[in-house]
C-alpha cells in the first residue's frame, strides 16, 4: 500500500514539472514595472512561469555579462542598444525576424536595420524618442521668477542666469550614477552636427566617430561649454552626490528649477507626488540653435528586448517575446510609465509629454536615428564618465583626450 | 654530508612518511576548495593579464607585456589611483592607530560604561563594509543628515559637498574607514596594555616615572607587537579598499577617490578591458606584498620582549 501511495505521488509530482516551464526574465527595471507585464503572461499562459530578475541598472551591462559567462543566460531579457551587436556576433541571441510581434518594428525599418545583423533581427526596440532628453522645469520658480520657456540658446543663458541669481540651483541631475550624464552631450549640439558632417559626412555624431573622426573633434565645443556652465556655478553642487531617483525628488521638492531627464519623469513617484505648492511640471526641448537652417536632433532606442539563443524553452520564450511586444500591451505599458516609442503606436501620454512630443515634431526640426550599435560597446559609459569628470571641474583636454584613447584603444582590438 | 646527517634525514623523512602525509589527508579537502577558488583565479588571471581580452568575447589574442608596459608608462588614470590609494592608507592609519591607542588607553585606564564603549566601538567589525558604507553615504549626501545638524546648528550656511568636492571626498572617505577599524584596532591595543606586567608599571611608579615616561618608555615599546598587527590589518585593509568608494562615491568626483582596486574592478567591467586589469591586479598584487614585507620588516624590529 505504502508502495503504491509513493509511486502515486511521485506521479503527480512528475506531471506538475513536466507541465510547468519556468522562464527567466531579466531587466534593469528597479521600480518593478515590468511586473504587471509578467504578472498578465502568466495568466493568460498558466503553463509558464516567469521569474522576473532584476540587476542593477547603473551595472547592468557589467553584470549581465556575468551571467552570461557563467552559463546563466536568460531565456528573456531587456538589454541596452549598444550590447545588441555584441551579443548578435556571439550567437548569444535567437533570431526573431519571423516573429509576429516583429511586424509592427518592421514599419520603421532604420530601427529595425539598427537591432539585425546579416538580414536577421535580434531584438525589438521597447522604447525610444529623441535622444535629446526634456529638459523638465518647475513651472512654480519660473513663474515666481518672470521666466517663460526659452526658445533660442540665448534665452536660455539668460534664464539661467536669472534662477541662479535668485539663489536657486539653475540645473540639477544625478551625476553619482553617471549616465544621467548624457544630458551634457546636447550641449552646443549645433557644433557636433556641423563637426560630424564636415568630418565624416553624416549627422549622426555617432556615425561619424565609427567612421575614425575624433570624438574630441566632435565634443570639444560642448566641453568647453560645460566646463564654462560648471565655472559659472550653473550646475548644482548636489548633482555630484545625488543618484537620479535622488535628483527626481531634490526636483520635486523645489530646490532646483530644471532637471535634464528622460520622457518618464511625469510617471515618476517623487514626481506624482509633490507639493503643487512648490512644484508644478513644465517642459522644453533644449533649444538647438539651427545647422544649415534645421535642428537635427537624434532619435535612440533604449530597453531592447531579446530572446536567448541558448534558452531550453525557445518556443515559450518567443512567446514571452511577443506578448510583451505586442502593440496591445505596449501601449498600456509605455503610456503607464510616460515612455515614448520609436514606432508608429497611439500612446495615451501626459498632456506635458504630448507637449515635448509635438516640440520634437515641429517645422524646421529633422529627427535622425543615431544609430549607437555602430560604436564599440561602452562608449556611452565612458562618455558620460568623462562629462562627470568636467562636473568636478577636470579640463577639457584631459577629458578629450581621454575619450580619444579610448575610442582608439577599442577600434584597435 | 656524513652518516650521521643522512640517518638525521631519513628519520625526518620516515617522520615525514607517517605524521605529516596524515595530516596532509585531512587537509586535503580544504586545500583543494582553497586551490580551486582561490589559486586557480589568480593563475587565470595572470594567464589574462597577457591578453586583449574584453572579459566577454571570446576571441582574444595574446599581447604580450604590453598591458604592463602601458599600466606602468602611460596610464595617468592608474598613476592617479595609485597617489589617491598612498594617501588614503597613509592618512587612515596614521589617523586611525592614534586614535585606536589613545581608546584603548582610555578603555585600559577604566572609565565609566567601558564594558558597553568596547562592544559599541567593536559594533562596525561585525557590520558588512557595504552596509556602514550606505549608512554613511546617507549621512553624507549633500543634503544628508550631517548637513541638516550642521545647519540647523548653525555652523554652516549652506551645504557642504562632503562627497562631491575631490579634497572632501577623499577626507570623508578617510574617516569612514579610521572609524570603522577604529574598536577593532583599540581591542588589539588594548589586549597588549593588559598584557604589561603589573610589576614593571609598580617599578616605574616607584622610580616616580610620569604620564609622559610610561606613554614613551613603556607603553609604545611594549605594545609594538599590537601595532604591528593594527599595522598589518590596517595598511592590507586600507590599500586594497574598495567598498567605500564603490559605494560612497563611486571613484568619483572625476576619480578623486578611485583607489587601485576600484580602479581595476572599472577598468575590468565598466572599460571592458579585462585583460588590461588583469594585468594592473598582478602589480597591485606584487605592490601590496613588498609592501607588508617592509612593514613587517621595520615594525618587528622594534617589538621589544618582556
Amino acid at each position: 500500500m505504502a508502495r503504491l501511495f509513493s509511486v502515486l505521488i511521485l506521479m503527480t509530482l512528475s506531471v506538475t514539472f513536466a507541465g510547468a516551464q519556468t522562464l527567466k526574465y531579466t531587466s534593469w527595471m528597479a521600480a518593478g514595472e515590468d511586473k504587471p507585464v509578467m504578472s498578465a503572461f502568466m495568466a493568460a499562459n498558466p503553463g509558464i512561469k516567469v521569474e522576473d530578475e532584476i540587476l542593477e541598472g547603473s551595472r547592468y551591462q557589467s553584470l549581465l555579462k556575468t551571467r552570461v559567462l557563467g552559463g546563466d543566460i536568460p531565456d528573456v531579457m531587456l538589454i541596452m542598444p549598444d550590447q545588441i551587436q555584441e551579443f548578435a556576433k556571439l550567437g548569444l541571441l535567437a533570431d526573431v525576424s519571423s516573429e509576429p510581434s516583429i511586424a509592427l518594428q518592421k514599419k520603421a525599418p532604420s530601427i529595425d536595420a539598427s537591432l539585425s545583423l546579416a538580414g536577421k533581427t535580434y531584438g525589438f526596440s521597447v522604447n525610444g524618442g529623441v535622444a535629446e532628453h526634456p529638459i523638465w522645469y518647475n513651472k512654480v520658480i519660473f513663474k515666481k521668477l518672470g521666466i517663460s520657456e526659452p526658445k533660442t540658446p540665448a534665452d536660455f543663458q539668460a534664464a539661467l542666469k536669472k534662477i541662479k541669481a535668485s539663489g536657486i540651483d539653475p540645473i540639477s541631475f544625478g551625476a553619482k550614477d553617471t549616465w544621467p550624464n548624457r544630458w551634457a552631450t546636447y550641449w552646443n549640439l549645433t557644433s557636433q552636427v556641423k563637426a560630424a558632417y564636415e568630418k565624416g559626412k553624416t549627422y549622426d555624431v555617432f556615425a561619424a566617430i565609427s567612421k575614425g573622426v575624433k570624438a574630441s573633434d566632435i565634443y570639444r565645443d560642448s566641453f568647453t561649454a560645460i566646463a564654462q556652465l560648471v565655472k559659472d556655478g550653473m550646475i548644482s553642487k548636489a548633482s555630484l552626490s545625488m543618484t537620479w531617483p535622488e535628483s527626481a525628488q531634490y526636483f520635486a521638492d523645489g530646490k532646483t528649477a530644471m532637471l535634464p531627464q528622460g520622457p518618464w519623469v511625469p510617471g515618476v513617484d517623487s514626481i506624482k507626488g509633490a507639493d503643487p505648492g512648490v512644484f508644478e511640471l513644465g517642459v522644453f526641448l533644449y533649444p538647438v540653435q539651427p545647422y544649415a537652417g534645421k535642428v537635427y536632433l537624434r532619435a535612440a532606442g533604449d530597453r531592447i528586448l531579446v530572446v536567448s539563443a541558448k534558452s531550453k524553452n525557445l518556443a515559450a520564450s518567443k512567446k514571452l517575446f511577443n506578448y510583451f511586444a505586442s502593440e496591445a500591451n505596449l501601449k498600456n505599458y509605455l503610456s503607464i510609465q510616460t515612455l515614448t516609442s520609436l514606432l508608429p503606436i497611439a500612446l495615451d501620454l501626459p498632456p506635458v509629454l504630448t507637449k515635448y512630443v509635438g516640440d520634437t515634431q515641429a517645422k524646421g526640426v529633422e529627427v535622425g536615428f543615431h544609430d549607437i550599435t555602430l560604436l564599440p560597446a561602452g562608449f556611452e559609459g565612458r562618455l558620460t564618465e568623462v562629462i562627470g569628470g568636467l562636473f568636478a571641474g577636470d579640463s577639457v583636454e584631459k577629458g578629450l583626450s581621454n575619450l580619444d584613447s579610448w575610442v582608439a584603444d577599442k577600434l584597435k582590438k | 654530508m656524513g652518516r650521521g646527517q643522512i640517518e638525521e634525514v631519513k628519520t625526518n623523512l620516515r617522520l615525514l612518511g607517517r605524521e605529516d602525509l596524515t595530516a596532509l589527508l585531512w587537509i586535503f579537502p580544504a586545500l583543494l576548495v582553497y586551490a580551486l577558488i582561490v589559486l586557480l583565479p589568480q593563475v587565470l588571471n595572470l594567464g589574462y593579464a597577457f591578453t586583449n581580452y574584453d572579459g566577454f568575447d571570446p576571441a582574444f589574442s595574446w599581447v604580450g607585456a604590453d598591458n604592463f608596459v602601458k599600466a606602468l608608462t602611460k596610464d595617468q588614470d592608474l598613476v592617479a589611483a595609485f597617489i589617491n590609494t598612498v594617501v588614503f592608507a597613509t592618512v587612515s592609519l596614521a589617523i586611525g592607530l592614534v586614535l585606536q591607542f589613545f581608546l584603548a588607553y582610555k578603555l585600559y585606564r577604566g572609565m565609566a560604561g567601558s564594558g558597553f564603549l568596547k562592544g559599541l566601538f567593536y559594533l562596525p567589525m561585525v557590520v558588512s563594509m557595504v552596509i556602514l558604507a550606505v549608512l554613511w553615504s546617507g549621512i553624507l549626501r549633500y543634503h544628508g543628515m550631517l548637513n541638516a545638524l550642521l545647519l540647523a546648528m548653525n555652523w554652516i550656511s549652506e551645504p557642504v559637498d562632503w562627497l562631491g568636492d575631490r579634497t572632501l571626498s577623499m577626507a570623508s572617505l578617510i574617516f569612514v574607514n579610521a572609524w570603522c577599524y577604529l574598536g577593532y584596532g583599540a581591542i588589539i591595543f588594548l589586549a597588549g596594555f593588559n598584557a604589561i606586567p603589573v610589576d614593571l608599571l609598580e617599578s616605574a611608579d616607584i622610580d616616580g616615572a610620569g604620564g609622559w615616561v610610561r606613554l614613551w618608555r613603556i607603553y609604545i615599546p611594549l605594545l609594538m607587537n599590537s601595532v604591528t598587527v593594527s599595522l598589518f590589518i590596517g595598511l592590507t585593509g586600507a590599500i586594497k579598499i574598495f567598498e567605500l568608494p564603490f559605494v560612497l562615491t563611486h571613484g568619483g568626483p572625476a576619480g578623486a577617490t578611485t583607489t587601485i582596486a576600484y580602479g581595476i574592478y572599472k577598468e575590468a567591467f565598466d572599460n571592458q578591458r579585462f585583460g588590461y586589469s588583469s594585468a594592473v591586479s598582478v602589480l597591485f598584487t606584487l605592490i601590496i606584498g613588498l609592501l607588508t614585507l617592509v612593514q613587517l620588516r621595520a615594525t618587528r624590529s622594534r617589538e621589544v620582549g618582556y
